[in-house]
């Protein structure tokens, strides 16, 4: 697996994906990004280092991720579905991909301390079981209202080693987790390496969280070729911050493949409710990046809603925004209850239960399935397991 | 009024409208010479626990960039001040417009503290003429990127020095009054406007310290702090630091 040559679309030199991107931190930050822009830039070319990612990749994180045909799915949709299979990835989620390759990152940038923000507490795993394999220190910021929601998560962080701190402030999920993390990277700039978990942020992480995740798509594109002999008509995938659907996405992006974005909706169409930032927010700055936003018309970021921990966030990546600009991906959001009876529907019909996150894409491509003829073949991205949200369905159950 | 300047910030409406304008008033009074007002936004990255409390407070009883505006309007006319806050707030308004209104409401220019300079050379043609944009040195701050940021502070903006690697209010270490001194003997080189340093200066002893090595002390999580016990408290920690400044040079 190597890492993908010279982006066609950008970043350009600033960091911007046509007018979405940039660098809005403060200045104490930014020898930091820079440091980092080049370091990368290095690695890049290291024949060392992507030796080490592929040995990480396939022994300790799972992949190649298989990409399997959905019969009884398909049968029921009326087309052909596969679906790439990142909920066999190790810790349960894609979020792996992205953590090992900046967990190696910054030991050759000389970092031993790791900081990152979680919200469901997948990329607070995955960063935790990375750092614990490679000998790091590891801290994680993860909202209190999270902390509460996700008592197990925050056990496994601390079985593997991590500190977790509880953030109290805002609304205490995971943007004001993502603030602390910054906090914390202007105080210990020297020595931290800030591992962010999406697509998000400064320039250059929606770059390299690309580069580290495509490998979804790279694999997916090898494979249906292999199965099919021809590329898919489209692809599904969730978006939050949109790391798993720019991961599959940036393969074929060249190719005539339509890409589709599904964004929760949470419970109804008025602002505090869903955290569609494509499909209803408006162009903003927040966590370092100018992206799509929910925001409340004085410039304050709007309280966001979703079923999906890992989708509540008011912001969006800012090739997305682009993405969406050129029209190249298409975006839309299905509500919690639409997710949830795309996560019955998976369950009972394939014996996968998706994460709730991923259940988005799943109620996404089941929203649209009249659109496709029978020979039509469709990839819906599972980005994670449900695992982690079968307890809070028990609990709703009794 | 000494050569020393001292810059205090306000968060706009807190702890509430009538204290604000009062606080604002005590300021004059005991020679600030320049206020810097907050309009506070939800996610304050660079802020530490006071002024994110203060924001909060304020931003719940209803504070906006029009009332913003409107309460610097009130102030007095020989009180210069400053417009502080993220770029959010200003963005969603159009740059354009929103610093054109912030001039009229008697604001000499805006600190936008999650913009750095390669950010700001893009929005600096949005900017009304007198209207200045203030250029942030910090002590990570790497020397070609110095001398393009130094280029910035052009009408009357002056350049504000991070103290510290770290966020408003925090504990400033031993060290840092030597990083200042050396970072602010660079800036002098390559520019004359003046050099003020802020984050952590919380006492009459620091404002001394930290006024010796540069042109004048930023102070805010502690007068905040200060004046959330009262106006009295508030008065006093603001008339120790001008006296020690004034003993100054």
């Amino acid at each position: 697996m190597n890492l993908p040559a010279r982006p066609s679309g950008g970043p350009d030199r600033r960091g911007y994906f046509g007018p979405f991107g940039g660098r809005f931190i403060p200045e104490t930050l930014m020898t930091a990004l820079l440091d980092l822009e080049s370091g990368y830039e290095r690695i890049r070319k290291d024949r060392s280092f992507h030796a080490d990612l592929r040995n990480l990749l396939t022994g300790f994180a799972g992949r190649p991720t298989p990409l399997y045909r959905a019969d009884r799915l398909s049968s029921a949709a009326g087309c052909r579905v596969y679906l790439k299979r990142e909920d066999l990835c190790h810790t349960g989620a894609h979020k792996i991909n992205n953590c090992v390759g900046q967990a190696l990152l910054a030991v050759r940038l000389g970092k031993r301390r790791i900081i990152a923000e979680t919200g469901a507490g997948q990329h607070g795993v995955a960063t935790a079981t990375i750092a614990a394999k490679l000998g790091l220190s590891c801290t994680i910021y993860m909202g209190a209202e999270d902390v509460r929601r996700q008592a197990t998560n925050v056990f496994r962080m601390k079985l593997l080693g991590a500190t977790v701190v509880e953030v109290h402030s805002g609304s205490k999920t995971l943007k004001d987790a993502m603030n602390e993390a910054l906090r914390d990277w202007v105080t210990n700039v020297e020595n931290t390496y800030y591992l962010i978990g999406s697509v998000a942020g400064p320039h250059p992480y929606p770059m390299i969280v690309r580069d580290f995740q495509s490998v979804i798509g790279f694999e997916a594109r090898r494979q249906v070729l292999r199965e099919e002999g021809r590329l898919p008509r489209s692809i599904y995938a969730c978006v939050g911050g949109g790391s798993n659907a720019i991961g599959i996405f940036y393969a074929f992006i060249p190719a005539r493949t339509e890409l589709i974005g599904v964004e929760a909706g949470g419970t109804g169409t008025s602002l505090g409710r869903h955290s569609a930032s494509l499909s209803r927010g408006k162009p903003g700055i927040l966590h370092g990046m100018q992206t799509f936003l929910l925001s409340v018309p004085t410039g304050n970021v709007a309280a966001v809603h979703s079923i999906a921990a890992g989708l509540d966030y008011p912001g969006v990546g800012p090739e997305h925004a682009y993405l969406k600009k050129m029209r190249r991906a298409r975006y839309f959001s299905v509500t919690d209850r639409e997710a949830l009876a795309a996560f019955h529907h998976l369950t009972r019909l394939e014996g996968i239960p998706p994460a709730f996150e991923s259940a988005h894409a799943v109620a996404g491509f089941w929203k649209e399935r009249r659109r496709y003829r029978k020979s039509d073949l469709v990839i819906v991205n599972i980005s994670g397991r449900g695992d982690k949200d079968i307890p809070r369905l028990f609990e709703n159950g009794r | 009024m000494g050569a020393k300047k001292l810059i205090l910030y306000l968060t706009a409406g807190y702890p509430d409208g009538s204290r604000f304008a009062r606080a604002a008033s005590v300021a004059a009074d005991e020679g600030v010479d320049i206020l810097e007002i907050g309009l506070p936004f939800s996610d304050p990255v660079a802020d530490g626990p006071v002024i994110q409390a203060a924001s909060a407070v304020a931003i719940r009883s209803g504070v906006t960039f029009e009332r913003t505006l409107a309460m610097s309007a009130r102030l007095p006319q020989s009180l210069p001040r400053v417009l502080m806050t993220y770029a959010n707030p200003i963005f969603v308004r159009g740059w354009s417009r929103a610093f054109s209104l912030a001039r009229s409401a008697g604001f000499s220019g805006a600190i936008l503290p999650d913009i750095p300079v390669e950010e700001l050379a893009s929005i600096e043609p949005f900017r009304p003429p007198g209207f200045y944009l203030v250029p942030f040195v910090a002590p990570t701050t790497s020397p070609d990127r110095l001398s393009r940021i130094c280029r910035t502070a052009r009408d009357g903006a002056f350049i504000y020095l991070v103290s510290l690697r770290g966020i408003t209010g925090a504990r400033i270490g031993d060290t840092v009054a030597e990083e200042v001194t050396a970072v602010t003997r660079r800036i002098r080189r390559l520019t004359h406007a003046p050099v003020y340093v802020g984050f952590g200066i919380r006492t009459a002893a620091d404002a001394e310290k930290f006024g010796r090595c540069a042109d004048g002390v930023i102070v805010g999580s502690s007068a905040l702090a200060a004046l959330g016990r009262g106006l009295a408290p508030f008065a006093r920690l603001i008339r120790q630091m001008r006296r020690k400044l004034d003993r100054l040079d």
